[in-house]
């Protein structure tokens, strides 16, 4: 990465808990990179892998999917199904050259704030190791 | 019910303020509130302290599901209250007053005059941010007793460890009155003269539920809590554990030294179960296989050692958790340790050897498993209410009822009445909501707010307004506000930029208002604070100005932007130009999407399936909320297993009057039709629709339509051929020595020695649940025959004594009238010979150290419940039942009696119940199934998903995804379709969908893809 403080990972939060603990770790002015954008869903279910392909096909370099502990869901299962999606999509994404440890799958529950936190400097550890994605500009989908 | 002394004149009803007051916003209070809003009363919801949520704020994770749930409570409408409890709580049928106490109680049902008195809290809500620049200049520091003393909290600041936005308070104990806090706060929000402020409300109907306090173990001296710093209390430990991983520890850490314990001892019972405290706090047990299941996850090769009397897991799926438990290798020791010595700096628990001397056990860290006391609020509002307290503080309930008190009108929920876990709180809720709603019926009417046209983006271009809101100073500065305008107001669509310095307040939303009319904006981008909590102000706006709500949208800029940054960074700022161009992207991607179904006819009859106690309860309730009943009974006579029920614990409860008194109100309920030797044959449909075929005794077939169903069909009682039973008329049932002794067949007097053997076919392998009610059975039995023969000796063996709550006091008086408890282990049970001089028992009795035997006239086996649930109905509503074959719910700690939208079950058939819970079961069932009905009534609300019929292949995916039964294949229309009032708009559905056609209001695949776009460019 030529200038490495400018990568970007786009962060999808479930809205009931990982968006909560996000904004309990602001109340409680924990410090983390300001490389971290974020999109509110309600509920990490809802994701659709072609967020994430689209995320990375526009330059992220790291996605963090956030969602409810299992067994937390408020639609009962909706992170179970993020689960599955996850897991198929880093293999696919590993298969056209996007390494599958760029996306990320937590549970993070809303009082859980110091894990927020702690996740997102770990992942800004790990994405800065890995470099920039060299995908952008080289698919079409 | 009596109504006679109801105050029925309506001009004196429609003077109330709200229908119903509910006194305390922990969980019941919350539980109740909601059940009564989705019911369309109005709440005034008071609360003693700054913020609601009770200890429910103070606990990660709740047993036995080991997650956090409170969410579950919130009514169930989406773009509603759609916010995590622990942080936030709103809703615009509910007035919530924290900080607030009632001094007095007039009038009567119907008509009460409550006196409020709103405490100061030294903070205008109104007027603070949350910017919390107060908490950082308090000079005051005292260690926050909630923190285990590990952190410190400041003379000003939020209650919970856990809220934003937080409510920010003065404890007036510690505060000096040093100004520092004036001077920071930029809004002038901080009164320190500030007066409390008396009002008067009235409401038609009460609901106490003033929670419990921890008992303070700090006067057991010989435990050395607030001697020794590692001696702490469950609650402690509970943030002890929250606090660690906060801080990043892989592991726990004790208080004295910052080290991980490897030794850990739970003591039970302190403050509960002795002399003074005659009781048991029926949650302890549970508290500390929780923390030792999670000290397991942190520390897995700690030693970890509960000492216990009894463990008293007999709520549903709890003896699960404690088998689960044991099989991580937390040790279980049958014993109360002597005292807590500290030699050297290590702690070192007195435990009794066996062979009856004392041994030093050392410890890391020793955990007080501290009970529930009465809350003293309860007893000045019982002196106020004129109901009464039993001896230890707790409200006492009308017999066959958990929440009603003897006073008309009032009713309580939650550890007010008796310690008690989530679940049993939560129905206790439903049921004072279902009882208080029928007496106090809605009077007003509350629409969903005036409806909004929706703004077509293909008719006209997008004119957005973008407000920024420096939030008193903190924001702009930090991300660099005037170049974040410059650069914003060159975006397409943005037709101003403004900033503000407090948009949230009365005038900033005013502002907005405004500058809407002037600019013609039809779009609305603010950057500001957290959009779960200014959404719900700028609703409001909206409504104003008939801004399209998908149009206006919130960028987080403080909790998620300033506030986790240290320094201003121009990442900070790229990052925050970033999120308001995406919400522009929102907007301009916005399209109006075809509506879902709605406004079909549905039917607002319920099914309630079973005709016990439970069943005839629900149909009673459901019939007073003003829906028609068909009840449904197998059997020729209604009553269930309440027909051998013929005595209980304690001289007021009649189970007989109870049965009389359901029988005859069921006959005289005009709304509530009965079939008996009637069964289901079929049940289908969704809910709101269902569609069952009644099958009478002949055989004949009746089809009939109904909005939702109540499943309350009961459990068997077990005959196991276990210890010889069936085999000599002298080993019996607790059943049949109840039902001998109420027909007078059986003759205390004639017997000279009484064995009773527990948990028998209950507990083991085959049946790996308690059964909850036969250690009471046993008590009450045992009881009757010591009145009957004083001199008759009972002995009774026993696992643990599960006689939980208040009923630890008959477990008491029966050992006092000279009943013998002898426990044994499931491995060496009791064995039952039957010689040629009758039956006799040999067992090993470990404190005696001996094996004895009995020849006893009698022998009574505690059997317990099998279930007997409808599987075939429940698998064509798509639901099952759980792994021990009771009926499964949505969620087992925060929605006890749902099964899922439409269908509630009640009574035994969730599990194994005492007679009032079920019949609590079963009108708590009521106040679901009257609320879901409710809800179906009600226009559909605009968040949810839908389906674009020109792209759907019905392909069936959507249908098999949704967690709802919202959608549904239309085979006419050739699509799928969504029912509206059934979407909570999770968006399952449009994740899956291959072909687009499902989408989410709102967060459109087209607007989504659209705002990542924007979060990227550079």
């Amino acid at each position: 990465m030529e200038d490495s403080e400018n990568f970007k990972i786009v962060a999808f939060l479930c809205n009931w808990c990982t968006y909560a603990a996000a904004d309990l770790a602001g109340t409680g002015r924990l410090i983390y990179p300001p490389n971290v954008r974020t999109v509110r869903i309600m509920c990490s279910g809802s994701l659709d892998p072609m967020y994430v392909v689209k995320a990375f096909l526009e330059g992220a370099d790291g996605v963090l999917v956030g969602g409810c502990a299992l067994g937390d869901c408020h639609y009962t299962s909706g992170n179970y199904k993020a689960r599955r999606k996850v897991a198929v999509l880093r293999e696919v994404l590993d298969a056209v050259g996007i390494e599958k440890d760029r996306l990320w799958l937590r549970w993070i529950s809303a009082s859980e704030s110091g894990l927020f936190s702690e996740t997102i400097q770990q992942m800004t550890k790990a994405i800065k190791a890995m470099g920039p994605t060299l995908v952008q500009g080289r698919m079409i989908l | 019910m009596n109504s006679e002394d109801r105050a029925q004149d309506p001009q004196e009803m429609s003077t109330l303020d709200s229908d119903v007051l509910v006194i305390g916003a922990g969980l019941s209070g919350l539980t109740a509130a909601f059940d009564l809003v989705e019911n369309g009363r109005t709440v005034l919801l008071v609360e003693s302290a700054a913020a609601h949520g009770g200890y429910l704020t103070l606990l990660d994770r709740q047993f036995s599901t080991d997650s956090c749930g409170f969410c579950q409570i919130l009514p169930r409408t989406p773009g509603g209250a759609e916010f995590c409890l622990k942080s936030m709580m709103y809703h615009p049928m509910i007035d919530f007053f924290p900080s607030t106490t009632v001094e007095g109680v007039e009038g009567k049902v119907g008509a009460f005059s409550v006196k409020l008195k709103r405490h100061a809290t030294g903070v205008d809500a109104e007027l603070c941010t949350h910017c919390g620049r107060c908490i950082e200049v308090c000079p005051e520091v005292y260690p926050d007793p909630l923190q285990a003393g590990m952190a410190g909290r400041k003379a000003i600041g939020s209650r919970a460890p856990v809220s934003s936005p937080s409510n920010i308070e003065i404890d007036w104990e510690h505060c000096t009155r040093c100004k520092a806090c004036v001077d920071a706060c930029p809004e002038g929000a901080i009164r320190l003269d500030a007066e409390d402020v008396a009002e008067t409300r009235k409401v038609g109907a009460i609901i106490v539920a003033t929670g419990f306090r921890l008992y303070d173990p700090s006067s057991k001296l010989e435990y050395g809590y607030g001697r020794f710093r590692d001696v702490v209390t469950t609650l402690e430990l509970e943030r002890l554990i929250g606090k660690s991983l906060l801080e990043g520890h892989e592991a726990i850490v004790r208080p004295s030294d910052g080290a991980p314990p490897s030794r850990i001892a739970w003591i039970q019972c302190v403050g509960s179960r002795e002399e003074k405290r005659n009781y048991c706090s029926s949650v302890c047990c549970m508290i500390s296989l929780k923390e030792a299941r999670r000290c397991r996850q942190l520390l897995p090769d700690a030693h970890l050692e509960i000492f216990y009397m009894d463990l008293r897991t007999c709520g549903k799926g709890y003896e699960s958790y404690l088998n689960e438990a044991k099989d991580m290798g937390i040790r279980f020791t049958r014993e109360r340790p002597g005292e807590v010595l500290n030699r050297d700096g290590e702690l070192l628990l007195q435990v009794e050897d066996q062979d009856g001397g004392w041994r030093e056990q050392p410890f890391d860290l020793i955990i007080l498993s501290i009970g529930f006391e009465a809350h003293p609020e309860t007893l000045r509002l019982a002196q106020m209410l004129g109901i009464s307290l039993d001896s230890d503080g707790f409200l006492s309930a009308h017999p066959g009822f958990l929440s009603r008190t003897e006073k008309e009108g009032v009713y309580m929920a939650g550890a007010a009445s008796e310690p008690r876990d989530i679940p049993e709180s939560v129905i206790q809720a439903h049921e004072a909501a279902a009882l208080a709603a029928s007496i106090a019926p809605a009077t007003k009417q509350h629409g969903e707010g005036p409806t909004v046209p929706l703004t077509d983006l293909l008719d006209q271009d997008l004119r957005a307004m973008v407000f920024l809101c420096d939030c008193s100073g903190t924001l702009t500065e930090r991300l660099g506000g005037e170049i974040l305008r410059t650069s914003i107001e060159k975006e397409p669509g943005v037709v101003t930029v403004g900033l503000h310095s407090r948009l949230c307040h009365k005038e900033g939303l005013e502002t907005l208002a405004k500058a809407i009319h002037e600019t013609e904006a039809n779009a609305l981008v603010v950057g500001a604070c957290t959009p779960r909590w200014l959404n719900q102000r700028l609703r409001q706006v909206s409504e104003e100005t008939g801004l399209d709500p998908n149009l206006v949208q919130v960028v987080n800029l403080r909790e998620q932007g300033a506030w986790s940054q240290g320094e201003a960074s121009a990442e900070g700022a790229a990052a925050a130009e970033a999120q308001l161009r995406a919400a522009l992207a929102r907007c301009r991607e916005y399209r109006i999407l075809p509506r879902p179904v709605e406004g079909r006819d549905r039917e607002a009859q319920v099914l309630v399936v079973g005709g016990g106690p439970a069943g005839m309860s629900a149909a009673l309730s459901l019939s007073e909320l003003g829906h028609a009943v068909t009840l449904v009974e197998r059997e020729s006579k209604l009553g269930g297993n309440l027909q051998w029920i013929h005595y209980g614990l304690g001289d007021n409860f009649e189970p007989e009057k109870i049965l009389g008194d359901l029988l005859h109100a069921v006959q005289e309920t005009p709304g509530v039709k009965v079939l008996t030797e009637t069964t289901v044959a079929d049940l289908r449909g969704r809910p709101g629709a269902y569609r069952a075929v009644l099958k009478g005794s002949e055989g004949q077939e009746t089809d009939k339509e109904f909005g939702a169903v109540v499943v309350a069909t009961g459990a068997v009682v077990n005959r196991p051929e276990l210890f010889h039973y069936g085999k000599d008329t002298r080993i019996l049932t607790q059943r049949d020595v109840e039902t001998s002794l109420s027909e007078n067949s059986l003759d205390p007097k004639s017997l000279l020695e009484v064995v009773m053997i527990q948990c028998v076919g209950s507990r083991d392998k085959e049946h790996p649940y308690c059964s909850r009610i036969c250690c009471a059975s046993a008590l009450k039995n045992a009881l009757k025959l010591l009145d009957g023969n004083p001199g008759l000796r009972v002995v009774i063996f026993y696992r643990d004594l599960r006689a939980f709550g208040l009923m630890e006091r008959d477990y008491r008086k029966a050992r006092e009238k000279g009943a013998i408890f002898v426990p044994f282990e499931p491995e060496a049970p009791p064995v039952v010979e039957i010689g040629e001089d009758g039956p006799t028992v040999t067992a090993y009795d470990p404190i005696a150290g001996l094996t004895i035997c009995f020849h006893p006239d009698r022998i009574v086996l505690s059997t317990g419940f099998i279930p007997d649930a409808p599987s075939a109905l429940l698998d064509r509503l798509g639901l099952a039942a759980d792994p021990e074959g009771f009926l499964k719910e949505a969620n087992p700690k925060f929605r006890p009696l749902d099964l899922c939208d439409g269908v509630y079950g009640c009574g035994t058939a969730l599990g194994p119940a005492f007679l009032p819970e079920a019949m609590a079961q079963g009108r708590g069932a009521a106040v679901r199934a009257s609320g879901f009905l409710r809800r179906m009534q009600r226009p559909a609300v605009l968040h949810t998903a839908t389906v674009q019929a020109s792209r759907c292949s019905a392909c069936g995916l959507c249908v098999e995804v949704c967690p709802f039964h919202a959608r549904e294949l239309d085979e006419d229309l050739g699509h799928a379709v969504v029912y509206a009032e059934l979407c909570q708009a999770c968006g399952a559905c449009a994740a899956i969908c291959p072909n687009d056609a499902a989408q989410l209001v709102g967060g459109t695949d087209r607007q989504i893809l659209s705002v990542i776009e924007a979060l990227m460019e550079a």
